[in-house]
């Protein structure tokens, strides 16, 4: 690119700036001034750029554009090479009646694919309120006040202590520490209601997902001793190793005290069995309760329980582990009722057990973008369970 | 505490650092570089297009060429000075070919002059006054568009919160939530300039 300025005084405006919104040195107002005074075309644009009335329409006349809008065209305009739309990319590459073979000859249960596009499209009106989660979520602030998060602009939202919180797009939210001398840091959860997901980078770049029905309190600045975080319902972190300084990791879940330095590990605290799944990816983690602790490796997934005096340590399928955090349900020889929880977690309804379906294990999986009704028409599909929606209700029966 | 650098936006008042860093993100063709630029300066190249071609829809389209080019040559920029003097002689061109163009068509009718095909101080003009509110939406642009408007209103147009609540239709005390919002996340050395503004009237009942 040939080297042609197009801005030829790139002092100018950020001295006019500077003088809008602090106070210039008496350098800066010399050079200012030199730029006002050498000619009278400068001095009459000097002073309407100073106007604040005329500021003000300029700048408000600026806020009219959808920018994520832009956003998309140009992604869009720009064809091929961006790796930037990965999000929108289908999730189920199963979907064909093959996987479908694939996965009946897998599980030995049955649960089809199918892939009837009109039944996806033709969604009946009584149920057409229940569809799948999306990212919502509510940050509560140290004073006790409330953002909601799926309908707030994109960017900084407001300063909690030492950190500025930010949101970014696609259902993430970001703090970053901005005054590190701060002494005192104050606390802010973040919740997530039935249907709702969210993402949160705390402000030592640990990143968290957030489970639907699931919240996290955590400092707006860690200390120097510890980052202690609690969650309740089920989270997966990737927490940030700090080199040179060993500042342990603490989550707490429950009666559960996971400690890590720097790992990837999800921790399924619903309760919906009264137990604690803390499951490893990569490095290593300590969990303990009040009856003991123990440490796991990657692959690993320690299931704890108060009532119980030794952890349990099993080897579960990682993909199905992390399932919920890639946009999927994966269900291998799962519990009818572990699976109809879930749904309830995921597409905001109640769930209502007319006869007991205790025995009867589904596997299979498909998209959490999917309607809930092609969900429904999967499981009842070979005749053991029969699911009936009423209203925001969920009916299980047994089938005879 | 380690410091990590998770925020995309470009700071206010960046510092050479963060200056670059922009920079090496849009290399890397991280679509959040390409956000926070089209956050900055979309709308500017827009008010800068639309002055020049008396048309907001061309002016849009202008400006999206812009981008689309620019993301298509992420990798060769090296600072934040070289991808802004890329976005001003581009939308330059850009709009100059429209009126060229537009001149050829009209030429057949009547005669059809733009000050702009032969001014170039005059394009001087208009990059300074952009790049003057590109400052100013710099040093705003982690505010949400919301809390944009109503620093704007108070602090540029002097409103009241009741003037500014019924422009924006909502509750005053909503409007004096935001300005609190507003004031603590100004830089400090600028919170000063503007408590006297923003707190007498969070003050009254």
């Amino acid at each position: 690119m040939e080297d042609y300025r197009a801005d030829q005084n790139p002092r100018i405006p950020q001295l006019i700036r500077k003088s809008l919104f602090e106070d210039l040195s008496a350098t800066e107002e010399a050079e200012l001034n030199q730029w006002v005074n050498a000619s009278e075309e400068n001095r009459a644009l000097y002073h309407q750029l100073t106007n604040k009335q005329w500021l003000a329409d300029e700048l408000l006349s600026m806020e009219s554009y959808d920018l994520d809008v832009a956003m998309q065209r140009i992604l869009s305009s720009s064809g091929g090479d961006n790796h930037a739309e990965a999000p929108v990319k289908p999730l189920f590459p199963w979907r064909s009646a093959a996987a479908a073979v694939l996965i009946l000859a897998l599980s030995g249960a049955a649960w089809l694919f199918l892939n009837r596009k009109e039944s996806a499209n033709a969604v009946p009106v009584a149920t057409a309120l229940i569809v799948p989660g999306g990212n919502k979520a509510v940050l509560t602030l140290s004073d006790g006040s409330t953002v909601i998060l799926d309908s707030t602009g994109n960017g900084l939202i407001t300063a909690q202590g030492a950190s500025n919180v930010f949101k970014l797009t696609d259902g993430q939210l970001a703090y970053r520490v901005s005054d590190e001398t701060a002494a005192a840091p104050v606390y802010n959860t973040l919740s997530t209601p039935r249907g709702g997901q969210y993402q949160l980078t705390l402000p030592d770049g640990s990143r968290v997902w957030l489970n639907a029905a699931s919240s996290i309190t955590f400092p707006t600045f860690f200390n120097e001793k510890e980052r202690l975080v609690k969650i309740t319902g089920e989270a997966y972190f990737e927490v940030e190793s700090l080199q040179e300084r060993h500042v342990p990791f603490i989550v707490e879940a429950g009666t559960e005290r996971i400690t890590v330095l720097g790992t990837h590990f999800n921790i399924n605290a619903y309760g919906d069995d009264q137990l604690i799944r803390t499951s490893l990816l990569e490095g290593s983690v300590k969990v303990s309760n009040t009856n003991g602790s123990v440490t796991i490796d990657p692959g690993e997934q320690a299931i704890g329980s108060t009532g119980r005096s030794a952890y349990q340590i099993i080897r579960p399928n990682m993909e199905e582990v992390l399932a919920w955090k890639n946009g999927k349900f994966i269900f291998r020889n799962a519990s009818a009722t572990s699976i109809v929880l879930q749904l309830s977690r995921w597409y905001d309804i109640d769930i209502e057990y007319r006869s007991d379906v205790s025995g009867i294990y589904f596997s299979g999986g498909v998209s959490r973008k999917d309607q809930i009704e092609k969900l429904i028409e999967l499981l009842e599909l070979d005749g053991r369970i029969k699911l009936e929606l009423k209203g925001r209700s969920l009916i299980v029966r047994r089938n005879p | 505490m380690r410091k990590k650098n998770v925020n995309p936006y470009l700071s206010p008042g960046m510092s050479p650092s963060q200056d670059l860093h922009i920079a090496i993100q849009l290399k890397n063709k991280d679509p959040e570089a390409l956000q926070s630029l089209i956050h900055l300066y979309f709308p500017i190249l827009c008010r800068f297009a639309r002055r020049i071609l008396q048309d907001k829809a061309a002016a849009e389209d202008a400006t999206t060429d812009v981008f689309v080019k620019l993301w298509q040559k992420a990798p060769e920029f090296d600072d934040s000075q070289h991808i802004k003097n890329f976005l001003y002689r581009s939308i330059r061109n850009t709009c100059l070919n429209v009126l060229r163009s537009r001149q050829r068509e009209e030429a057949r009718h009547e005669t059809f002059t733009d000050i702009y095909l032969h001014d170039e101080d005059a394009f001087a003009r208009e990059i300074l006054q952009a790049e003057v509110l590109a400052e100013i939406r710099k040093e705003l642009q982690h505010f949400t568009p919301r809390l944009r408007e109503i620093f704007i209103m108070a602090y540029f147009q002097q409103l009241s919160n009741e003037e500014i609540a019924q422009k924006l239709n909502l509750s005053n005390q909503t409007v004096r939530n935001q300005k609190a919002s507003a004031l603590s996340l100004l830089r400090k050395k600028i919170r000063a300039k503007f408590p006297l503004l923003l707190l007498s009237q969070l003050l009254l009942p």
